[in-house]
């Protein structure tokens, strides 16, 4: 050990310094201790134009209801379309599709509260095998751990199997996004709408019909929710409203929406009770299969304001009878 | 041994300023106010603090990256040991197996079984939540919640159940007011 | 200034470091979730006896730390080979560039006795810093108070690494590095490494055992020395005694940390080597430039 002398005593004591004072330094570096706290999130992203968003797919001639009742989903779904008679004019051949499921719960299918993964696979089959080059199965869950969700609610395998590709965002962490304003919206005048939106030729709605603690029913125009970046926002503003206005801008093609089974109560998560209607419902308006939808929990249209919005804003018509309502068993 | 003589006190003076500097940065706190939550299992403060050797092997093995180290704000005896802040992510401690726990190479993280956790009770705060303050349609914590701790009452309003809650920060993470939380996940006082 | 030709020993320990070193960055990037069922990600932390004292006299715990104890018996019988061979922090703090270098460099062109004339550090177990840092971290602890995880060489260096992995600066770290920049490179590790102090504290009690009872030894034959002092001014850890000792057969220091660089420097073949269970692995030998092969110092003689 060498002898230490004042000199170097000095020495070390500079280093002393010059190490606390990195020290001092690094615990002003963000990062460094300073923990991230919550941030607001931004509708980041370049500005998209309505014209960027695909348009739904105009079927001929204008469809009314088909709702199909039974007990195997797949077998339902065949039915349904069949009956519904628009799978070919659709026009698949070559296009990307783009299916917005349910996905939101870590909940097995009998719980009612994710779309039905038999479904769900039966309609990727469908598409595919009308010509649709590809087929995404979608959604913004309100969770972190997607992998996991997707394996407890049978969708993420049951997609897969059918040929589909699955791409799912955890709830803080969404994929990229345009910021699209929206014509004539008091609560919503633009919205941040995720890339795969705009990537798809055609929209599928799937939502999973059931009980919503916040908004009363989850429905099918409430499942547009999850397209956006930022799908807290929607609360900030005013819910109902805001529903119906994301509905004005994106418009799907169709909506398959699974009543196979429904969550009556302690929705959207669950676990509650649990009804069977049996139904399958397959329209091109949501505000007519909304309408449908809650009359399954002794509703009427009246009751839920996104409904009553999205028809004075013109995405739909409650009146579904006088679009013609088709019942078929499968 | 003259030498080691000089040596030795040359060292403390170091030693001493050195530590004065060290216990000095860490008593220079940040503006405070913020929660100090833990993993699952190491909710008795007093013993974690002692044994955690703030060596960062939990905060990595975490399956959803809820953990942090602990800054500045919380004092230098606290310094970068883990804790559990919601705002990352919610604690799955039902579905990770308790990797943190796993992780820690001197037991300070306990393993009690899924139903007796309770790393914190959430609370509401009703002058930011918009549904009590504003009357806005919003009950998202009530949506994520796992274990049926938040209720809406009959103005959809939420309420936490502290009984049932373990604390797992989902609402907080959830909660869509921002930069502070309309609903907390605070500690409960007292050891488990 | 000439490259030097240097010793098997030299590169083979430098192998040695670099490969723990990568395992123990390798561990602490793996240890994300899943834990996983083949690499026990916190294993160094687990050797650490520190640890083993901090986690205390649990059940299933005592188990868990079965590594630290094994490490403890083997230095017992050996000496503080960690510190010279495994430790990550302490064989990435002897490769920094430091300034103690150039120091020794300048001295070198010295006749080594007159250099060693100016210090004397026998090795032996004396009240250096590192053993008040370990007496005052364990009064502390008892007490409840713990301060260990400020001064663990494997708790900064993991927790170094996690935070380079979070984008965070890992200040000990620093502070460390700098110290061994100013000061000498192993100098936390021979005068303030509580660690290292346990280690050393530890192979007191085997310090008697021969050559030939230990895994590790350093063995000096005195009819072989010429007493140049090359050795001592190799030592990383300051350690005179391995040129003054007269001994012939293992010696045991307690800070000497079995690293070799004295078999390493020595010019007299067979005056030093390390051993194993007594048989002759790497000897010194006449150190001038093409002069050895490695087969040449590389011999097994019982």
């Amino acid at each position: 050990m060498q002898q230490m002398d004042r000199r170097k005593f000095l020495g070390k004591a500079g280093s002393v310094a010059v190490g606390l004072g990195a020290l001092y330094l690094a615990s002003t570096i963000p990062g460094c201790g300073n923990n991230a706290s919550d941030t607001c999130p931004v509708d980041e992203g370049p500005g998209a134009t309505a014209e960027e968003i695909p348009s739904p797919v105009q079927t001929a001639p204008p469809s009314g209801l088909v709702v199909v009742k039974g007990a195997d989903p797949a077998m339902m779904l065949r039915k349904g379309l069949e009956v519904w008679g628009g799978l070919t004019a659709l026009n698949l051949a070559g296009k990307k599709v783009l299916i917005k499921v349910n996905a939101a719960f870590a909940r097995p299918p009998e719980d009612a509260t994710t779309t039905n993964p038999e479904l769900v696979a039966e309609a990727v089959r469908q598409f595919l095998a009308a010509g649709a080059s590809k087929v995404t199965v979608f959604d913004h869950i309100l969770q972190d751990l997607v992998d996991q969700t997707l394996e407890a609610n049978g969708i993420g395998q049951a997609a897969k199997g059918a040929g589909a590709e699955v791409v799912v965002y955890a709830v803080r962490k969404p994929g990229q996004s345009r910021t699209v304003q929206i014509p004539g919206a008091t609560a919503l005048p633009s919205a941040g709408i995720l890339e795969e939106i705009f990537q798809a030729d055609v929209i599928i709605n799937m939502p999973k019909i059931k009980h919503h603690g916040g908004a009363k029913l989850s429905l099918a125009m409430k499942n547009f929710i999850g397209i956006t970046q930022n799908m807290g926002n929607f609360h900030n503003i005013e819910l109902h409203r805001a529903i119906a206005e994301i509905n004005t801008a994106v418009r799907p093609s169709l909506v398959i929406a699974d009543a196979t089974s429904i969550l009556l109560d302690h929705g959207p998560g669950g676990p509650g009770n649990v009804a069977k209607p049996g139904q399958v419902i397959i329209a091109t308006d949501p505000v007519a299969a909304d309408s449908y939808a809650c009359g399954l929990f002794g509703m009427a249209p009246a009751n839920i304001g996104y409904i009553v919005y999205g028809e004075q804003l013109g995405v739909g018509t409650t009146d579904f009878n006088s679009l013609g309502l088709k019942e078929v068993s499968a | 041994m003259r030498d080691l003589r000089i040596g030795r006190r040359d060292f403390l003076a170091l030693g001493v300023t050195g530590a004065a500097v060290f216990l000095a940065y860490g008593l220079r706190r940040g503006e405070g106010g913020a929660v100090l939550l833990r993993p699952p299992g190491a909710q008795d403060e007093n013993a974690f603090v002692t044994r955690c050797l703030r060596c960062q092997e939990c905060v990595r093995s975490c399956l959803t990256d809820c953990l942090e180290p602990a800054a500045r704000e919380f004092g230098t005896t606290k310094l970068w040991t883990p804790r559990f802040n919601p705002a990352l992510a919610k604690c799955e401690f039902e579905l990770c197996d308790r990797a943190c726990a796993q992780a820690c190479p001197v037991g300070a993280i306990r393993r009690p079984p899924d139903d007796e956790v309770r790393i914190g009770t959430a609370a509401v705060n009703r002058a930011l939540c918009i549904a009590w303050a504003d009357g806005k349609d919003c009950l998202v914590c009530y949506e994520r919640c796992s274990y049926q701790a938040i209720e809406s009452d009959s103005r959809g309003r939420p309420r936490v159940v502290p009984e049932k809650c373990t604390g797992c920060g989902a609402c907080q993470n959830t909660c869509v007011t921002c930069p502070y939380p309309a609903i907390v996940v605070y500690p409960t006082t007292g050891k488990d | 200034m000439k490259a030097r030709r240097r010793h098997a020993v030299h590169w083979i320990r430098r192998v040695v470091q670099l490969a723990f070193i990568a395992l123990f960055i390798l561990m602490a990037w793996a240890a994300t979730y899943p834990p996983s069922t083949t690499l026990d990600e916190n294993l160094f932390l687990r050797v650490d006896p520190l640890a083993g004292i901090v986690a205390g006299w649990e059940s299933g715990l005592w188990l868990y730390l079965l590594p630290a104890w094994i490490l403890l018996g083997l230095t017992l019988v050996s000496g503080r080979f960690f510190c010279g061979w495994i430790c990550p922090l302490g064989s990435g703090l002897e490769m920094v560039p430091s300034l103690e270098n150039r120091r020794r460099r300048k001295l070198s062109r010295l006749r080594p006795k007159d250099v060693l004339s100016r210090t004397i550090d026998r090795g032996d177990l004396r009240l250096r810093l590192k053993y008040v840092f370990l007496g005052v971290l364990l009064l502390l602890f008892l007490v409840g108070i713990n301060a260990i995880w400020i001064f663990d060489p494997l708790v900064i260096a993991n927790r170094a690494v996690v935070f380079v992995f979070m984008g965070t600066v890992p200040v000990l770290l620093i502070v460390l590095v700098v110290l061994a920049v100013v000061v000498g490179p192993r100098f936390w590790c021979q005068e303030m490494c509580p660690l290292g102090a346990c280690l050393s504290l530890a192979s007191m009690p085997g310090s008697r055992l021969p050559a030939k009872a230990s895994p590790l030894a350093l063995v000096k034959d005195n009819e072989a020395c010429t007493h140049c002092g090359k050795c001592a001014l190799a030592c990383p850890f300051g350690i005179t005694e391995v040129a003054d000792s007269e001994k012939t057969g293992r010696l045991a220091m307690a800070d000497c940390a079995l690293c070799g660089e004295c078999v390493s420097e020595c010019p007299e073949r067979g005056a030093l080597s390390l051993r194993v269970m007594g048989a002759r692995v790497l000897g010194s030998g006449r150190a001038r430039e093409g002069q050895k092969t490695l087969e040449e110092v590389v011999a097994c003689e019982t």
